[in-house]
């Protein structure tokens, strides 16, 4: 083999050539795309963040003071945080549920587990805006089913979404309600690249369910864990049409979350500079902490599966 | 073969991004250029758009049908007609200015009006109506639709923002006298206290989500510290007040002993928590007669209406702010002479279609023209049709202030405060918080000094 290559290496880098330019091609719609769609927007709302301007007057050039003004209010740096405990409350919760799901789904048969995978996955092809106001029906304060259900249990109810206490956290069930489908699916594919023959192995030498998910299977989903994560948290906390729909921020902002909160600002304010540079920073906060992440549980390709 | 591979794809990728730099380069910063309104040229029709916040049903059938009148009678300019849910209007509207697609003509409230003429999100129209038309507006509605000189808008009606509506036969039953409802906030509290499982859900609806907080409690705000909370010329914010004390303790006070529901039962606006029997009174604005009327007859027999408390007592404390909607035409038109044409046509010409306008709407609100509200006066239908119309109009309209026209996020901030109190925060604090967001807000917007006092 190494002889044959010797041989050849016109020929081997003829091939890397066209492989070369036939990836270029491959890429090129997906970067154009990328380009008019993404990086053009985000080259101009950098440029326009420096303004001060509306739709019908010059804009006027205003140096960083729109970012100083996003930064200046407390408002903002408050739902950035709240964004970030939102994130906390949902991800982990989200991933380990669509575990456990997929590892039911995985361990059933074929007829089963199509049936649950359909189930699962019925809330993500469901608007999240109908999601929202099922939602809103459920945590009623009077007649809603979790009073209801807290009834059942002999506990007062609760106002799930008049009261600050509770708001955010009643929020984080419809959205992991939503996520859940999707994360349990890609859940579900990565484990079903887990060979076999490891559980196998691992049984024969007495190992239980617990000790094959440590030292199997979560190790070799590694990166199916690092890409639901990063999305995971990067939806999670851009969440906008939940909040919106179900307690427009409130009650006292205890729900205001960031990209909400941005809306807020874009809808009401007469100069849109201050929505940009909001976005803008808030942009920055989640590529830091996605990149942070991926430094953190370093992408690397699954060692055997 | 990697390092061939990364340095052609790198170089696929600089050439991308700049082709699409490129092509961005070849826009404009310039504004957008504006709808495709029609030359005007003569022979040829004119289409204009006009959006209308979506109301109530008959208030929505009178529109549509004016509309569709107009276009019957005018072979040169065609309206172009759009309802709006309200709960959408802002941003599909600024979506709209942002694509220079915005409607020539649209709805608007007052208390905006100041800052789309400032940004010149609206035109004038002193050239575009007859001097007639002017003349015949209420000196009191004119001023609420003048900035800087100019007339920016042409008033349609308006309404005062808040007033008590309860139900007589649950004060009987209470022990409490139909005839002498509370006048002030302690009194409000110990009524309500009286109401206690008179309803299935509470006593007593409020508005108490911080957007409807923020423009419906405007009278409630005066009547406490007798100024709203940013100066009038706008150069302070003057929230801290202590006096706004006893609003934020009413607020707490009501929600901590459950005389409000724990959880908004609907919008500020809506009368249906009241009307399904949900609470035995409710603050809303004059508006809710019509629905009440036409959709709960029976409730409405035995509902009485009174002059929401106020903090004194004083019944000439405004407890309400007057607002309502206008017509406004957009400040990039290019047909404004068709969109000024379509505004004298639809609200400011003859008096019958906005007199059945007003019997329409059972007469819950009030003309802002002289006209109108003659011939509305020269009949009985009103006060038949309307039983507590003349007591909204003698008690409440003429102690009811006018809408700020500040800018929506010192209202909000403010309302944030009242949310915070209902939340268990000490009044003082709420108040320091809502003074330092207000005081950051003047500095932001530049606006100290601008304000129309």
């Amino acid at each position: 083999m190494y002889t044959r290559q010797r041989q050849r290496p016109r020929a081997r880098a003829g091939v890397n050539r066209r492989q070369g330019t036939l990836a270029c091609l491959m890429l090129l719609p997906a970067v154009t795309g990328l380009s008019v769609f993404v990086l053009w927007p985000l080259a101009r709302s950098i440029y326009l963040s420096f303004y001060q301007w509306n739709f019908y007057t010059d804009n006027v050039f205003v140096g960083w003071k729109n970012f100083a003004d996003v930064l200046g209010d407390p408002k903002f740096a408050a739902s950035v945080i709240r964004g970030l405990l939102f994130t906390a409350m949902v991800v982990p919760l989200q991933l380990l549920i669509a575990f456990a799901f997929a590892s039911v789904a995985r361990s059933v048969g074929p007829r089963m587990a199509g049936a649950l995978k359909m189930t699962i996955y019925i809330p993500t092809v469901v608007s999240t805006v109908i999601a929202s106001l099922i939602f809103v029906v459920i945590y009623q304060f009077s007649g809603g089913v979790a009073n209801w259900l807290v009834g059942l249990a002999g506990a007062e109810p609760q106002a799930w979404l008049g009261d600050a206490a509770w708001a955010l956290r009643a929020m984080t069930v419809p959205t992991i309600w939503i996520g859940l489908g999707l994360t349990s699916l890609i859940m579900l594919a990565g484990m079903l690249d887990v060979p076999e023959s490891y559980y196998d192995s691992a049984r024969l030498d007495g190992a239980g369910w617990i000790r094959q998910q440590i030292y199997i299977t979560l190790p070799l989903m590694k990166n199916v864990f690092l890409y639901l994560l990063i999305t995971g948290f990067t939806v999670t906390i851009q969440q906008f049409e939940i909040p919106l729909v179900m307690t427009s921020g409130g009650p006292a902002d205890s729900t205001l979350l960031p990209n909400l909160l941005i809306f807020r600002h874009f809808r009401y304010d007469d100069n849109v500079g201050f929505s940009v540079a909001a976005a803008i920073l808030l942009f920055a906060v989640i590529g830091s902490i996605s990149a942070l992440v991926f430094r953190l549980l370093r992408s690397e390709k699954a060692t055997d599966a | 073969m990697g390092n061939h591979l990364r340095h052609r794809t790198a170089i696929g990728l600089g050439a991308t991004l700049l082709l699409g730099l490129g092509v961005a380069a070849c826009g404009t910063d310039e504004q957008p250029t504006g709808k495709d309104g029609n030359s005007g040229g003569s022979g040829e029709v004119q289409t204009i758009t006009f959006w209308q916040s979506q109301f109530y049903g008959l208030e929505d059938e009178w529109y549509a049908s004016r509309v569709a009148d107009f276009n019957a009678t005018h072979a040169d300019i065609q309206v172009e007609y759009e309802v709006i849910p309200s709960d959408a209007w802002d941003q599909k509207l600024k979506a709209a200015q942002a694509a220079g697609t915005a409607p020539d003509v649209y709805t608007r409230a007052y208390n905006t009006l100041m800052a789309l003429a400032r940004s010149q999100s609206i035109r004038p129209l002193d050239d575009l109506l007859s001097e007639s038309a002017w003349q015949d507006l209420e000196a009191s509605v004119e001023k609420m639709v003048i900035v800087d000189g100019q007339h920016y808008a042409y008033p349609v009606l308006v309404e005062p923002s808040m007033v008590l509506w309860y139900r007589s036969d649950l004060f009987e039953q209470a022990g409490l006298d139909p005839d002498d409802p509370p006048t002030d906030w302690d009194g409000l509290i110990e009524v309500a206290e009286r109401l206690k499982g008179a309803a299935t859900d509470a006593p007593l609806a409020m508005p108490q989500r911080v957007e409807d907080l923020a423009w419906s409690t405007w009278g409630l705000q005066y009547s406490s510290a007798d100024h709203l909370p940013l100066a009038g010329d706008w150069s302070a914010a003057q929230a801290d007040d202590p006096a706004y004390k006893s609003l934020l303790d009413m607020y707490r006070a009501l929600y901590a002993d459950g005389l409000i529901p724990p959880q908004a039962l609907d919008e500020y606006t809506a009368y249906a928590p009241y009307g399904e029997g949900k609470v035995a009174m409710m603050a809303n604005g004059s508006w809710a007669a019509a629905g009440l009327l036409s959709d709960y007859p029976e409730i409405a027999e035995l509902t009485r209406v009174a002059k929401f408390p106020s903090a004194s007592g004083d019944d000439q404390s405004p407890t309400a702010s007057l607002g309502g909607w206008t017509l406004v035409i957009d400040g990039r038109t290019e047909s404004a002479d068709a969109a000024g044409a379509f505004v004298e046509w639809m609200v400011a010409g003859e008096a019958d279609p906005l007199v059945k306008y007003f019997a329409d709407t059972s007469y819950s609100k009030f003309p802002a023209r002289q006209s109108v509200n003659l011939a509305i006066g020269d009949t009985d239908e009103a006060a038949q049709v309307n039983p507590w119309r003349s007591l909204i109009a003698s008690d409440v309209v003429p102690y009811s202030i006018a809408e700020p026209v500040y800018d929506w996020s010192v209202s909000l901030a403010f309302a944030g405060a009242i949310e915070a109190a209902m939340q268990g925060q000490a009044s003082d604090e709420a108040l320091r918080r809502a003074q330092e967001e207000i005081t950051g807000i003047v500095d932001q917007l530049g606006i100290a000094g601008q304000g129309p006092e």
